[in-house]
Parts: C-alpha cells; sequence; structure tokens
C-alpha cells in the first residue's frame, strides 16, 4: 500500500477547504517547502470530483407507485420460512410508518398474477409486524373521524372503523395500501399482550359471503365478504378471541351499512 | 401538534432514498441494499425512543446503517466473485440519467468510487456526497478520524490515477481513429 505522505489530513483538508485561514498558512508554507505534499495536492486535485451529482440518481429510485406496495405473495415461489419474510420486502416497513396518509417510494412492483390470494399477502406483511410497530401509535376520536373518512373514500365505500375494545383489541392506527394495483385498507389493532392484529378490507367485485376461518403463514384469520368489499381480520391470538373480533367488527359495519 | 412519534415517522420517510442510497454504496446489490434497508428501518422504529428529538437524524439511522451490514447482513451477502463491476454498470443502465446530457464524467465518477473497497466508498460517500464533516462520519463509522482521513487519501489517490489512466486510454482510442 502506497505510503502517505506526512500531514496527508491536513492537506485533504485543505483541497477540501475545510481550513481555517491560519491553518491554511501552515500546510501553505509546508506546500512550499515540500514535494511530495504538492505532488499529494496535485492528486487531490485531480480526484476533485463531482462526486454529489455522480450519486445524485440513486435518490431518484423506482418511483412506479405513489402507494406503499403489499408484499407480494410468496404462494408461487419457492416456500420461505417466516421468519426470513421480513427481509424480502422493503416497502412493507415503511408502509407501517404512517397514519393514513400515502407514502411515496420506490416501492417494489412485484405483481401476484394471482390475485385471489391477497390474504396471503396480507398475511406475509403481517408476519412484519411487531408490538412495538403499533405501540406509540394513538388515534384522537377527530383523526378517527377523519380517517374514517378518507379511508371510505379511497374505498369509495361508507366505512367504519370497529371498536373492538370489548374484545380487548385498542384501535391504534389506520392507512391505505396497494395490492396488485387494488385499494387495501388496513385497520391496526393491539391487544393487551403480544402482537398486533389487522382487519383488512379489500375493495373487489366480490359477492357476499359469511365469515369462515382459516390458517396462512401460521397466523388464524376469518375472512367475509359484503356489498362489494371483502374483510379478513388477522392476528396471532387465540382463535376464539379472533372469532369474537370478526363477528364484532361484521356487526358494527352492517349496522353502519 | 405534532408530537415525537409522528415527527420521527416523517423524518425517517424522508430519509429513505438517502437512506437507500447508502445501502447500494455498501452493498453494490439492489436486491441487498432493499434488505439492509429494511432491516436498518426496522431498527430504527423499534429503537426511536433513543433517537434525541432536535439531533440529526439522518446521522443516527446512517450509523445503524453501517452497524447493521458490518455486524449482520455482509456476511450472507448475495455478493458472488467479484461481479461490482456488473452491479454497478445495472445501476447506472436501470438509472433515467443515463441519457442525459453530461452524464458520461458522472457515470465514469460513479463507476470509479463503486470500484473502490468498501471502506474507501463508504468514506467519499459520506463525505463528498451527503457532505458530512470529517468528524461526524468517522463518528458513524466509529473509526478514529485519522482512519478516515487515511481511507478518503487512499481513495483520491486511487481516483485520480484510475480517472487519468482513462482519460489517456481515451486519447489513444482517439489518436487511432484520426490516423486512420
Amino acid at each position: 500500500m502506497n505510503k502517505l505522505p506526512p500531514h496527508f489530513d491536513k492537506l485533504i483538508a485543505y483541497a477540501d477547504n475545510a481550513l481555517d485561514a491560519e491553518e491554511r498558512t501552515e500546510v501553505e508554507n509546508l506546500l512550499a517547502s515540500n514535494d511530495e505534499a504538492l505532488a499529494f495536492l496535485d492528486q487531490l486535485k485531480a480526484s476533485d470530483l463531482p462526486f454529489k451529482d455522480s450519486f445524485g440518481f440513486l435518490l431518484d429510485g423506482d418511483k412506479k407507485n405513489e402507494t406503499p406496495v403489499m408484499p407480494s405473495s410468496h404462494a408461487q415461489q419457492q416456500d420461505h420460512a417466516s421468519n426470513n419474510s421480513k427481509w424480502l420486502w422493503p416497502t412493507s416497513l415503511v408502509a407501517s410508518l404512517l397514519l393514513g396518509v400515502i407514502l411515496t417510494f420506490f416501492a417494489l412492483n412485484a405483481k401476484t398474477e394471482n390475485h385471489n390470494n391477497w390474504i396471503v399477502q396480507v398475511a406475509d406483511y403481517h408476519l412484519l409486524y411487531i408490538r412495538e410497530t403499533v405501540n406509540h401509535s394513538h388515534a384522537s376520536p377527530e383523526e378517527v373521524k377523519k380517517l374514517t373518512h378518507d379511508l371510505s373514500t379511497q374505498l369509495k365505500s361508507q366505512i367504519t372503523i370497529p371498536d373492538l375494545t370489548a374484545q380487548n383489541l385498542d384501535f391504534k392506527r389506520g392507512q391505505i395500501l396497494d395490492s396488485n394495483g387494488r385499494t387495501l385498507v388496513q385497520l391496526a389493532y393491539l391487544p393487551k399482550n403480544g402482537r398486533p392484529v389487522a382487519l383488512c378490507i379489500l375493495k373487489e367485485n366480490s359477492t357476499d359471503s359469511l365469515p369462515k376461518t382459516g390458517t396462512s403463514r401460521g397466523l388464524p384469520y376469518v375472512t367475509w365478504s359484503k356489498n362489494g368489499l371483502s374483510y379478513v381480520i388477522i392476528g396471532a391470538i387465540d382463535k376464539a378471541d379472533l372469532n369474537a373480533a370478526a363477528l364484532s367488527a361484521l356487526s358494527q359495519m352492517d349496522n353502519n351499512s | 401538534m405534532i408530537n415525537k412519534k409522528d415527527n420521527f415517522s416523517k423524518q425517517i420517510s424522508s430519509l429513505i432514498p438517502r437512506l437507500r442510497r447508502y445501502a447500494i454504496v455498501l452493498t453494490t446489490i439492489k436486491e441487498d441494499a432493499d434488505d439492509l434497508l429494511q432491516a436498518t428501518l426496522e431498527r430504527a422504529i423499534n429503537k426511536q425512543h433513543q433517537w434525541q428529538e432536535n439531533t440529526h437524524l439522518d446521522r443516527w439511522a446512517f450509523t445503524i446503517m453501517s452497524s447493521i451490514w458490518k455486524n449482520e447482513i455482509r456476511s450472507r451477502s448475495t455478493r458472488q466473485g467479484n461481479g461490482i463491476t456488473d452491479n454497478v454498470q445495472a445501476l447506472i443502465d436501470n438509472a433515467a440519467i443515463k441519457n442525459m446530457e453530461g452524464t458520461f464524467l458522472l457515470n465514469q465518477v460513479f463507476k470509479e468510487v463503486m470500484n473502490l473497497s468498501e471502506d474507501q466508498r463508504e468514506a467519499i460517500l459520506l463525505v463528498y456526497v451527503e457532505g458530512l464533516k470529517y468528524q461526524e462520519a468517522a463518528d458513524i463509522l466509529t473509526i478514529p478520524t485519522g482512519t478516515l482521513m487515511s481511507r478518503l487519501a487512499r481513495a483520491r489517490i486511487t481516483l485520480a490515477n484510475n480517472l487519468s489512466d482513462e482519460n489517456q486510454s481515451s486519447n489513444v482510442i482517439e489518436f487511432k481513429e484520426h490516423k486512420g
């Protein structure tokens, strides 16, 4: 490795114009008497390059989406262990940052060919959630009111945010996601202990269906459809509690429709 | 009223492009960069209570990213062999600026920096691209300032030599073409 000249650090700072007047004078005195230092300064001048502009294009990212995108399902891919899935979807975590707003991001836009596996997408996404993801969110009544309006507008259908406190689930926040080009609303709730529970609503032309239970990515869920909206409530809580929460949500949304 | 958490969310969101750029400089591969970015955001969210409001969130997040890369992800990176040149070219090819006027020099500089050692290119990024002070960059990398300056010095010597070589090569080609 090449030996650096004496006071190379001062010479770099000098070339970068990062010295005060007194230090500059010292360096200039050095340059006047030291050929090695002078040669090094020439190299620094030759490498005074437009670094900032050269790396500017990396800030552009892939601005293909204005809405955070749900992770593409693994359904048609090699099976992944769930503890690895959290590394796969950079947009997912980003989407979790904001309360009910749309975030511009360089989203991965992997499309899932089978649109019916949206519940798997929801499950993949939900696996990323830990208690701390939503623990600090607190939606005031005014924010809930505004959020209800915003979400209803996005879904083009009047919805309500179910109060699930009787099921020991506190509403934390809501956000709008993109599931293969379709609007998906996610409402996050937090139980007294453990990980969050999510109630997701997808706008699609589905026929009405009664609640049915299932498991995706190891997470129990309850899903149903009503008035062109599909619902799923999912989370790692007792299945009986999840069923109770689903029925409560269904009842409240029915009363509001 | 904006509380600390709202402020954090807003600020960390605005940092994502810069964090992603740092991740690309560290990993040289988009897929690994995405993994690193996600891990960094996750860690930042989980540790947001440690962030002091009214301090530089970008320095704090860069420090997290640097640490995660060196201590957790680098060893299982998908990098194989000496594929950096191909990876860097792919980044340029995918960039929207590739056909813009004057981008030849910018692309050359980008390529040369990305072909430096990891230590050197992250030093260049933090100081000359991000515009951090030497001490700030050294703090992020948890190295003495002297070590940072040494990395900058060696990086700039390499860049000066390589870009000089490329200019000479270009002249040779140009001369032959004129002669023919």
